[in-house]
């Protein structure tokens, strides 16, 4: 039931079952990203236009801003919390590797918050009329794209760690560097619409998902090590 | 002065650290075998939970050297990590989960896969079987502490750096703490604790005084 997390893999299993364990019990956060997911992209037909046609060539974008921003909401507390109460201090001195716990973290934040947003894109790419293949191609762009979000995001947290305004700072921090997964995201959904294909996007977006999860660990680890210095 | 090759214990050479600009102490000397312990006392601001951070390996010291059975200790390698406990101020529970789930989840990360049994024992053993259902938040201040006691009777590491475990503790629970720093030092354990109480041991303490001048000590 509770397997000492001595080495790197049940590391990563510990720190991810505790974390969607803790999720679990404050779902009231979750429900607040969902819905926050929700209104924005409804917000849009009111703002912009009601035009079908226009709602339907600025679908893929909406949706990914909504979920980049969506994703920002509970970011800050991904570390924030664990540092006030000492847990982190514990993390940093356990017998498990550090970038492991960190990983195993940021799995269970993308598992709690990324994946309801992957789940959504659909009812959000219906509202606004987007063709069912196409509507496949956001949901994949979507679900290779928010870990991207959540390991920047992580890294983001950990620098801000006892900063004063962090939680503002962190929004500052991600949002630029998001821009590539934003622009890839929605071209996808974009591109495969205009019969392109979304097949480089997608690998683009594949790549990245690599990249942060090889790079992604060892630099929060580092993040969080320097603030506890 | 020249030491055995392989002292079994805790020596600090020359230490210094500071809080800030603040030189908190310098040219610390510090040693504790194995089998002994020794309480941090000063005044507030001393440097007290520094100098425990800096021995754990969570605070850089300016200057100075940490050795641990010998050899200078490695921050962040394994062999210290499975040694070394840092007990600070926030200890690392959570308010939602209950106390037997918090025990639970911090043996887990200390390298441990207590039975069901062990952890109603560690938790009957503080004095917590009660409370064991509670969520953390609903404990007492010195219920709280008291959890902090369970996760040092399931831990077998040599090392344990104690900031101020007494704090909040009624008359039993410090018997309970002293207890347990009796049983660890049965088995060729070392203490560093920071306290300013009195703890009820049956092995008298070194006493490491920081916030003075040329501060020394040893046992």
């Amino acid at each position: 039931m509770n397997a000492p997390a001595d080495d790197a893999l049940g590391g990563l299993w510990w720190a991810c079952r505790r974390d969607l364990k803790l999720a679990m019990r404050s779902r009231t956060e979750l429900a607040v990203i969902v819905v926050f997911f929700l209104l924005v992209t409804s917000l849009f037909p009111l703002a912009v236009s009601p035009d079908p046609e226009l709602l339907r060539s600025i679908a893929p974008g909406i949706a990914w801003v909504a979920a980049l921003l969506a994703s920002l909401l509970g970011l800050s507390r991904l570390f924030a919390a664990d540092h006030a109460d000492g847990t982190l201090e514990q993390m940093v001195l356990a017998p498990a590797p550090l970038p492991a716990l960190v990983a195993g973290k940021v799995l269970a934040h993308w598992l709690a918050t990324g994946v309801p947003l992957v789940l959504l894109a659909p009812l959000a790419g219906l509202q606004f009329g987007l063709a069912a293949d196409a509507i496949a191609v956001l949901a994949a762009s979507l679900a290779l794209g928010t870990p991207i979000l959540s390991w920047l995001g992580a890294i983001a947290a950990a620098l801000t760690l006892g900063a004063r305004g962090g939680a503002s700072l962190l929004a500052l921090l991600v949002l630029p560097l998001a821009v590539p997964v934003l622009i890839f995201g929605a071209g996808a959904v974009e591109s495969f619409a205009s019969g392109l294909g979304a097949d480089a996007h997608l690998s683009l977006l594949g790549a990245g998902l690599i990249l942060a999860w090889v790079f992604g660990p060892a630099a929060a680890a580092l993040a969080v090590r320097i603030a506890h210095e | 002065m020249t030491q055995p090759a392989a002292f079994e214990g805790l020596e600090a050479h020359a230490l210094a650290c500071a809080a800030g600009d603040r030189t908190l102490f310098e040219s610390l000397d510090l040693r504790v075998a194995a089998g002994e312990w020794a309480t941090l006392v000063g005044p507030n601001g001393s440097g007290k939970t520094t100098l425990l951070r800096a021995i754990a390996g969570l605070a850089r010291p300016l200057a100075g050297e940490v050795r641990w059975r010998g050899t200078p200790r490695r921050a962040g390698s394994a062999e210290w990590h499975a040694d070394c406990l840092y007990q600070g101020h926030a200890a690392g529970w959570k308010d939602g989960l209950t106390a037997r789930e918090n025990l639970a989840l911090q043996a887990a990360l200390d390298g441990l896969a207590p039975a069901a049994r062990e952890l109603d024992a560690a938790l009957a053993g503080v004095g917590l079987e009660r409370q064991a259902g509670l969520p953390f938040g609903r404990l007492s201040a010195g219920q709280r502490r008291r959890l902090s006691l369970a996760r040092l009777s399931l831990s077998r590491r040599r090392l344990w750096l104690l900031d101020e475990p007494a704090t909040a503790l009624d008359r039993a629970g410090l018997d309970v703490l002293a207890a347990l720093i009796d049983a660890h030092l049965a088995r060729d354990g070392t203490a560093l604790v920071a306290t300013h109480q009195g703890l009820p041991c049956m092995r008298p303490p070194a006493v490491v005084e920081l916030g003075r001048a040329g501060t020394r000590a040893a046992s």
